[in-house]
């Protein structure tokens, strides 16, 4: 039985390694700033449910981070905000066709 | 439109320009005068009036002329005056509630105008008994000399962000909510967070790769291979690295508000980017965005400065290896816990601190820093000029700003 608590932790942790992994690089595209200011809109809305980030080692891509963290939020679907839900379906269509997935 | 802050440097601008020019020895006053008083009276009425300047510019003529110079000074000066007039006029809500040193501030700014005119406007009437303007005009100048001495800064928000009119989710608009909450947030030492500082890092970053598209267009004001497109690109890039916190670091809290303004902004950014390439407006937009972005950009700094130097960054237990928690014994690996021994707040700093320099690079390249050949001759009293603020270089502000007033926002 999982923690909601520990996996709503750990997915803000992988939102946190996925705007990381996002910001660390140059992209003069501009698509990298735009995925990183919906990733840390759903990290700030997710912190005033009073969630707490737990630290998580970086996954091998933005995707592969966003993937973690849609997988660890939908085990808790009840308590995230549905505005999460479609934010982060655009997000990882995005960093898909980014080349990340 | 033009923000209360942005007025205030035009007036400067445009009495920097009357004092500049040659006495012109005349018998009458400037027909632009009247106005100039008018409105100089609506402003002062709304911010603690000095009551022997009140009652000598009642004393004056303050009718609208029926003939006068378009492009005088003067005339200028009044409009400038008429469109501050209107804007603090229009939020006498948020006025009232300024702080004793901004309206303080915005008090010696409209003397020292004031005090500007009545000195060259002396200087070119003449000497008659008879003849009673002169008296008023001494006076005048007399009575605002000292405020001509106080150095100038801009005003803070909310006043000094004050606009009339802009068009909800407009561009301008959106800047210019978005600047007044990333600023409120960012000075507050409680209110501060993590988000704030990445958020806005990657909003001005966006802004700047913006602006640089926005100029390069082909009706635009650069071409793209131009220093400044290529300065506003390194500044996106330089702001970018700026907000990569890394994981570990963070600082909690909560910033709804930015939060919904900045998705604004974003929208209204995408929204511009789909817009009419070359239409002038966007790049008056742009512009004006990229000095709100650096003033964002300056709260920013210092914030990080703050929150670094006070150490109240938090890093996660988990990351600080065994032997932290073997001298820690109650914490546990999930903590967040201040840490002054980490570089991670040097690091964070040193990129704010590029991505600061590479975003004044890009505006001095945008707006060359204006030199001093505004300044009177040698032994002309009294240097106005002298009086500046010593703080940031004062760049023209954007096109927007210097445009003639519109008939029918100026009195």
């Amino acid at each position: 039985m999982s923690d909601p608590n520990r996996d709503l932790a750990d997915a803000l942790g992988h939102l946190r390694q996925a705007a990381h992994l996002l910001l660390a690089e140059p992209d003069p595209s501009g698509l990298a700033l735009e995925l990183a200011s919906g990733i840390l809109d759903i990290e700030n809305l997710l912190e005033d449910q009073g969630i707490e980030p737990a630290w998580v080692p970086a996954a091998d891509s933005t995707a592969d981070s966003l993937a973690a963290a849609g997988r660890l939020l939908g085990r808790a679907a009840e308590i995230v905000p549905s505005w999460v839900w479609p934010a982060l379906v655009a997000l990882l269509d995005k960093a898909g066709d980014r080349g990340h997935r | 439109m033009a923000t209360v802050n942005a007025l205030l440097d035009a007036l400067h601008d445009r009495t920097l320009e009357l004092s500049a020019q040659p006495a012109m020895p005349s018998n009458t006053e400037d027909p632009g005068l009247g106005r100039l008083v008018g409105n100089a009276i609506r402003i002062l009425a709304l911010i603690d009036p000095p009551p022997d300047v009140m009652t000598i510019l009642q004393a004056m003529p303050t009718s609208e002329p029926a003939e006068e110079p378009g492009n005088s000074p003067i005339t200028t000066i009044g409009y400038t005056l008429g469109a501050l007039a209107d804007t603090l006029n229009a939020n006498p809500e948020t006025v009232r509630n300024t702080g004793h040193t901004d309206r303080g501030q915005l008090r010696s700014q409209v003397l020292a105008t004031l005090h500007q005119v009545a000195t060259v406007s002396l200087a070119a009437l003449p000497t008659d008994p008879g003849f009673s303007s002169p008296a008023l005009i001494r006076d005048l100048a007399d009575a605002t000399q000292t405020a001509s001495y106080v150095p100038r800064v801009d005003l803070r928000e909310p006043i000094g962000l004050l606009a009339l009119a802009q068009i909800p989710g407009s561009l301008d608009d959106s800047v210019a909510r978005w600047a007044e909450t990333a600023i409120e947030i960012l000075q507050s030492q409680t209110r501060v967070t993590s988000y704030a500082f990445q958020r806005t890092a990657v909003t001005i970053a966006a802004l700047c790769s913006t602006a640089a598209a926005t100029f390069a267009e082909p009706t635009g004001n650069l071409p793209p291979e131009s220093a400044a497109s290529v300065a506003l690109l390194r500044a996106s890039e330089a702001w970018q690295r700026a907000a990569d916190w890394p994981p570990e670091v963070r600082l909690g809290g909560r910033a709804t508000q930015l939060r919904h303004r900045s998705r604004d902004l974003d929208q209204a950014l995408a929204i511009h980017r789909l817009g009419q390439p070359g239409a002038p407006s966007r790049n008056d937009s742009m512009s004006a965005a990229l000095l709100s972005a650096e003033k964002v950009g300056a709260c920013h700094e210092s914030a990080l400065i703050q929150a670094v130097s006070k150490r109240s960054l938090w890093i996660n237990v988990a990351t600080l290896g065994p032997s932290y928690l073997t001298f820690n014994p109650g914490a546990r690996r999930s903590d967040w816990v201040p840490y002054p021994r980490t570089r991670a707040g040097q690091t964070l700093l040193d990129a704010c601190r590029q991505a600061e320099t590479a975003l004044q690079t890009a505006l001095d390249h945008l707006h060359p820093p204006a030199t001093a050949s505004a300044t009177g001759t040698p032994g002309e009293k009294p240097q106005w000029e002298m009086v500046s603020a010593p703080t940031r270089s004062r760049r023209p502000r954007s096109a927007k700003v210097l445009t003639p007033p519109v008939r029918g926002i100026a009195r």
